[in-house]
């Protein structure tokens, strides 16, 4: 088996062992849980509640909270958005369904289209900006209702309480993660690329994120752009400059027609 | 960006925080794990991550499905052990407890686990979850003075016998455990817990100042 191979079956065994252990192993969801002594609280979440409840959150909390804070920088400064193509529950399951669909010749609206687009963003009708919207109507929604508002809908909190509570039956939870799978028709990863506000706040902070990142052989490319029909985030990998939305999925680099693309250790090009 | 998507993000982040506020609008007359001291801090600190119903040792303590803004804060849906000890009552062994229960190892796993204190961590003294209430015409002791299993299921002596033969529950003694309503052997429930008008209003914490 070739790297590019390798590299992908690496992912997708992350990726179900990150689901099995955020529904069934953790106490907990992806929300907060416990790794031995370290306390990890979801920066969205925590963020919420300092909106929320403002002077009167109690002291320890705060620290809890400052310790979360700073675990989720740290990582996402070395990380990027990795947590999104490696780890996160929602994640998994709509590529899972991607693969379903592909099998089935369901794909995507936006990749049915016969000609390949010559920028990223040509023939899409939303914006990536849409998640930083989110990310503030929730903020925004948490300071006047004060509750942490988008808690109540998030799918990844759904997926993971869903699951180990046995009321995945729900039929409000059910309709919010069926919501999510179904975007996928109109475009892989829809939900993820556009409206997460998680995806939101990983993106501002992986703007200084440095490392591992995608590297075209510039003399090669041939400027096709079926990167950006692969790029589950839709980036156009051959002309993006900062990388801020790409996930660490290495999908490109599997499945770069030419093959073009590599990993680099730094951004470097 | 250009115009349209503009126009899309502000339409849907309108649409967005307008549904958020709509559907965050605060009604619940759930019971709630002990530690929920005010409902309104509760429900500014919950992030529904279900660590308390993870770690309760009964798991009485289970996501709310009535509504979309409860949706997956924690409800008490079972019965709520307070001490280690009783985490499968029976009435004889809560009437053995009763003698040792002053030297007996509290719980309140839920409020230990909590990262956000969304739980307070309260004292068993002060503890209040809901009232218990009996429905007279199903109850058996009222209708054929038998059974009394609550009665003896009660390690805080709040269901006692009246001079009829029924039961009643001293609601100012009354924590809210819900053991009774899970003991007893009528299918309906003739022992209920309830919110009270007290607890219903915001706070859930009693004074037993002059009790025993």
């Amino acid at each position: 088996m070739n790297l590019k191979k390798l590299i992908q079956k690496t992912r997708h065994i992350s990726q179900a062992f990150f689901f099995i252990f955020f529904t069934a192993v953790v106490v907990g969801a992806v929300c907060s849980f416990v790794i031995g002594s370290v306390e990890v609280v979801e920066p969205l979440g925590a963020l919420q509640i300092l909106v929320a409840s403002g002077a009167s959150i109690p002291q320890s909390t705060l620290l809890v909270f400052v310790s979360a804070t700073a675990i989720f920088i740290f990582v996402t400064i070395l990380l990027g958005r990795a947590w999104c193509a490696w780890a996160c529950p929602i994640g998994t399951i709509t590529e899972f369904t991607e693969h379903v669909m592909n099998k089935r010749r369901f794909k995507p609206l936006v990749e049915r289209r016969p000609r390949i687009p010559l920028k990223a963003e040509e023939g899409r009708i939303w914006s990536k900006e849409v998640k930083y919207f989110t990310l503030s109507a929730v903020i925004i929604s948490s300071a006047v209702t004060r509750t942490p508002s988008w808690c109540s809908f998030c799918p990844i909190g759904t997926i993971c309480r869903g699951t180990v509570a046995g009321s995945f039956v729900a039929g409000a939870e059910m309709a919010i993660v069926g919501a999510v799978l179904a975007a996928n028709v109109y475009e892989k990863r829809f939900f993820c690329k556009y409206i997460c506000p998680v995806a939101g706040l990983l993106t501002l902070i992986s703007r200084f994120n440095f490392f591992i990142k995608p590297r075209v052989k510039r003399e090669e490319c041939r400027s096709c752009g079926a990167c950006a029909v692969i790029c589950p985030e839709g980036l156009m990998v051959c002309e993006e400059k900062t990388f801020a939305e790409c996930t660490k999925c290495f999908v490109c680099y599997s499945k770069c027609p030419y093959g073009v693309i590599s990993i680099g250790l730094t951004g470097r090009k | 960006m250009n115009r349209r998507g503009f126009l899309l993000s502000i339409t849907s982040f309108l649409a967005l925080s307008i549904t958020l506020t709509l559907t965050n609008i605060r009604q619940s007359k759930a019971i709630r794990p002990p530690g929920v001291v005010n409902e309104d801090n509760f429900f500014s600190l919950c992030i529904r991550c279900n660590r308390c119903a993870d770690v309760c040792p009964t798991k009485g303590i289970k996501p709310d499905n009535s509504s979309l803004f409860t949706l997956g804060t924690p409800i008490l849906d079972g019965y709520c052990a307070v001490y280690l000890d009783l985490v499968e009552p029976t009435p004889s062994k809560n009437r053995a407890f009763k003698r040792i229960k002053s030297s007996a190892e509290l719980c309140f796993r839920c409020i230990d686990t909590c990262p956000t204190g969304a739980l307070e961590s309260v004292d068993v003294e002060e503890l209040k979850m809901g009232e218990a209430e009996v429905n007279r015409s199903l109850c058996l002791a009222w209708t054929h003075n038998i059974c009394y299993r609550c009665v003896d299921i009660c390690v805080f002596d709040a269901v006692k016998i009246t001079a009829r033969g029924g039961v009643e529950v001293n609601r100012s003694v009354c924590v809210g455990c819900q053991q009774c309503e899970y003991i007893c052997p009528v299918p309906e429930k003739a022992i209920r817990v309830k919110l009270s008008d007290y607890t219903s209003e915001g706070q859930r914490l009693r004074s037993r100042r002059g009790q025993v």
